[in-house]
């Protein structure tokens, strides 16, 4: 249960100051904390015009708000969804130094693990991406095991539901930010993904719960995931992408930008390498994000690929023709190969089931 | 004196024993008929009266009543004229009853001439199960009729002719009938119309050799002809779906004196003779997705033969699947099911045949370019979902094969020619051959049909074959009815290779056709 009164004066102190930060710490120190603003505004003491137009004042009665408020809170309260405004101690640390932070944050979950955390990544990329892109985030995010990371991100599909999972499987903190309320789940077939936040992480939003995701609120809500983590990471994005919204957010409030490089002609991936062209730092191994973070630096290394033994003939040419490749269909293997279209369906279905290949859309086979 | 004339009414594609009673009265000139018939029926009256006169006969003067017993049943269709008409000439002769061993049928023209009708093969087939052998038919259907094994047919070009035939007593009839077949036979064969049971094209010349790569597309094709899957393909626009499928008409085995049969009585009772040059050529019927829901399963009144009907015995091939309204699409689960549609006819139900195999085309999403890779796709994530989900899921229940296909570069295109249909076309029949031999006795007679109870006995899988199923379903993760799929596609592989047993490599080659379970190949999450 949440204390009714004192958010439903932070609430109504961020409507009524048209969530200025400077004028609301200002009142909170004039008339001594939210709550004394409240108050002051009961006994008809505040003298609104200082900071805003009466144009704006004959829109929105504060009076009228108050009600609003208290109504909105009660009904938060009941739904057993938590509030932290910016004064509290859970408010995420770092997102309370930004300049545009929200003066209240919904949320559902453990918020307080985020400020306990050593260190928070904040994780983004599009969401129509591709299968390196997909595959290699999940794999750097696994690389950061153990090392209590938080990993903050969207939960939208492509990435942001790749990065999730993976620090989810790998048993690390996890935050969404999401843009509708923290009840609103959006998209839908992330259903899955957001029960398993919510148990294992955190689900946030300075959006009222039961808001629909609107589409101006999802650049507002990219500042705040980059405004949580020391530094963010863009795993792939094309030119024009969601992600560098995020991506400038971080910049502008002074973190870190890391991003992962593409091929020079992926579209998928060409906003990553404008970032990297710009001075971003270029991530390509794991140790890469640690040494960032401010962790020890880690030994490099690769992992070779290993030709297993118990393969046929068959199967051998075809997983070495993918992993020269990276990526291959069936029509381009019978053509490099030579090899009969019925020999090699039966190679990749072998390859999928003893997991070295993974098939993509479109017919295609990556590596593992 | 009543005569009595036997003639046949057509409901859906049965047909169905109708008497036509005819009493001449003393009394005021009058021309009525009774009998429950339509629209078509009460016109023939001006008709028969036309062509009566016109052909120099005589109306007979009297209070005229015609019956079409049993009278409880609709009757409709423009094959009673000849029937009401001979049975009107025939009142007044010396032996009015004499008539009812011949089956009569056919439309009059106002200038006493008989036009062809719908329905006639139904019709002498109907006649046959009752015992009737001699049948008298309009010029026009004598080549569909001739269809029918043990008949004698008459062929009549008007009205004068027919009453004369039907004086002719048994062992005349027969022999007018035989010369009648052979100056046929002479004036250059049957054949006198190519349009097939295709409808609007001819596939003949369409070759899997002229197609340049898409292998493994080929290869699918080949065993869903081979086992009677239905096959569903999703690609780029340009990839070739469409003229893999029309490819696909050519390496399927040409239907059998049974089958033909069946077809030709579908198509009779629509009037679309469909005579190809290749005769025994299975139909395949193009869709076109702004189809109607009664176009495609039939229905109506008079009930109209649909698509899936039309495809009895032969193929259905679903183009832009995705662009057809969901409401049309679904309406297919069901003659999916149980290779016949029921339809309402003037509240009777009836059963029209409609066994066939689906192959259905689709763009992954509304671009069309989600499997080309490197930023073609132009589609919004939560767009190329929801384009997947027009296809339901228990639409793809019912699809056994499932390929995915990307454009061909120039490049990747080998100079040589692959296969000709007809190579691939007698492993087909081959592997046909087998399953017939196989479900000796049963009512299906390939994989794709089989039911459980047969499931069980022909598709039980050797340990090591359990055993890599086994592991794919663990990592690839598929439900029971996946798994029952790939087992049936799995036999199919056996029996093109004539392999008694299902081995392991038909297991692994049958999961590559498994597909995504929606049609865009999964979620990009």
């Amino acid at each position: 249960m949440i204390d009714v009164n004192r958010y439903a004066a932070y609430y109504w102190l961020n409507r009524i100051t048209r969530g200025n930060e400077f004028t609301q710490e200002d009142l909170k120190a004039k008339f001594g904390g939210a709550e004394g603003v409240w108050n002051a505004a009961v006994k008809d003491e505040i003298d609104y015009t200082s900071f805003i137009s009466e144009k704006n004042l004959e829109k929105c009665d504060p009076k009228e708000i108050m009600k609003v408020s208290l109504w909105v809170m009660k009904k938060v309260s009941e739904s057993g969804i938590g509030v932290v405004c910016r004064d509290d101690e859970d408010y995420p640390e770092l997102l309370r130094e930004t300049q545009v932070s929200p003066a209240i944050l919904f949320y559902e979950g453990n918020i307080g693990k985020i400020n306990r955390s050593k260190s928070r990544l904040a994780v983004v990329g599009s969401r129509k991406c591709t299968y390196y892109g997909r595959d290699m985030c999940s794999k750097l995010v696994t690389g950061l095991k153990g090392k209590n990371i938080c990993i903050v991100s969207g939960m939208a599909r492509g990435i942001d539901a790749a990065a999730h999972r993976a620090a989810l499987d790998a048993g690390m903190f996890t935050a969404a930010v999401l843009a509708s309320g923290t009840d609103v789940v959006y998209p839908e077939e992330n259903r899955g993904l957001y029960n398993k936040i919510k148990e294992a992480g955190v689900i946030i939003s300075e959006q009222i719960p039961g808001t629909q995701p609107l589409k101006n609120y999802f650049p507002a809500r990219n500042r705040i995931i980059a405004g949580i983590a020391e530094a963010t990471f863009v795993a792939e994005a094309g030119a024009s992408s969601g992600a560098q919204i995020t991506a400038n957010c971080a910049l502008n409030a002074g973190r870190d930008l890391l991003v992962m490089p593409h091929r020079i002609d992926s579209v998928e991936g060409a906003g990553c390498n404008d970032m990297i062209k710009d001075g971003a730092m270029c991530v390509t191994s794991h140790a890469d994000i640690l040494l960032a973070l401010g962790f020890e630096p880690e030994e490099r290394k690769n992992e070779p690929y290993l030709m297993p033994e118990a393969l046929d003939q068959n199967q051998l040419k075809v997983l070495s023709f993918i992993r020269k490749n990276r990526e291959a269909d069936e029509d381009e293997i019978a053509f490099e190969t030579g090899i009969k279209s019925q020999e090699i369906k039966r190679a990749l279905s072998a390859l999928e089931i003893f997991g070295f290949v993974k098939k993509d859309i479109g017919g295609k086979f990556c590596a593992k | 004196m009543v005569s009595k004339i036997t003639t046949f009414g057509l409901s859906g594609t049965r047909s169905f024993r109708v008497t036509v009673e005819t009493d001449i009265a003393k009394g005021i000139p009058y021309f009525e008929i009774v009998g429950l018939g339509s629209e078509t029926v009460r016109e023939s009256r001006k008709r028969i009266k036309s062509a009566v006169a016109n052909r120099g006969f005589q109306l007979p003067l009297g209070h005229v009543t015609q019956n079409l017993a049993p009278a409880d049943v609709r009757k409709t269709g423009t094959g009673f004229d000849l029937p009401l008409a001979a049975g009107l000439l025939k009142a007044r002769s010396d032996s009015p009853g004499a008539y009812e061993h011949i089956g009569v049928i056919g439309e009059l023209s106002l200038d006493g001439s008989v036009v062809p009708v719908k329905g006639v093969l139904p019709a002498v087939a109907c006649g046959r199960s009752e015992g009737i052998t001699d049948f008298i038919v309009p010029e026009g259907n004598y080549e569909e009729a001739c269809m029918c094994p043990g008949v004698n047919v008459y062929p009549v070009g008007d009205l004068k002719d027919a009453i004369d035939a039907m004086e002719l007593k048994g062992g005349e009839f027969r022999e007018a009938c035989a010369s009648k077949r052979e100056a046929f036979g002479k004036d250059g064969g049957l054949s006198s119309r190519a349009d097939g049971f295709g409808g609007n094209e001819d596939l003949t010349h369409y070759d899997f050799a002229d197609v340049y790569g898409q292998k493994g597309a080929k290869r699918a094709l080949e065993i869903a002809a081979a086992g009677k899957h239905n096959v569903l393909m999703t690609g780029s626009p340009g990839c070739g779906k469409t003229l893999l499928a029309k490819c696909f008409a050519g390496i399927l085995p040409d239907l059998s004196y049974e089958e033909f049969f069946e077809v030709m009585q579908v198509y009779s009772s629509c009037g679309l003779p469909g005579f190809a040059e290749n005769r025994m050529a299975r139909p395949f019927r193009t869709i076109h997705h702004g189809i109607t829901k009664s176009a495609l399963l039939g229905g109506g009144r008079p009930v109209e033969i649909g698509e899936v009907s039309l495809a009895h015995c032969g193929v259905i091939f679903f183009d832009e699947l995705s662009e057809t309204p969901k409401s049309v699409v679904e309406t297919l689960r069901q003659p999916l099911e149980d290779k016949k549609v029921f339809v309402n006819n003037y509240g009777t139900r009836e059963v029209l045949p409609a066994d066939f195999i689906f192959i259905g085309a689709a763009n992954p999403c509304a671009c069309g370019n989600l499997y080309e890779g490197s930023g073609r796709c132009t589609c919004k994530p939560g767009e190329v979902a929801k384009y997947a989900s027009r296809i339901s899921g228990a639409l793809l229940d019912r699809i056994d094969i499932k390929i995915v296909m990307r454009s061909v570069s120039g490049d990747k295109i080998g100079a040589e020619r692959d296969e000709p249909s007809s190579v691939i076309r007698e492993r087909v029949i081959k592997a046909r051959e087998i399953q017939r031999e196989r479900y000796a006795g049963e009512r299906f007679s390939a994989n794709g049909d089989i039911d459980n109870v047969s499931y069980v006995k022909a598709c039980s899988l050797t340990a090591p074959s359990r055993k890599i199923l086994e592991k794919a379903a663990d990592s690839m993760g598929f439900s029971v009815r996946s798994y029952e799929k790939i087992v049936k596609v799995a036999r199919t592989i056996a029996d093109l290779d004539g392999r008694d047993s299902i081995s392991q490599d038909d297991i692994l080659e049958s999961l590559s056709y498994r597909g995504p379970e929606n049609a865009s190949g999964g979620g990009l999450s």
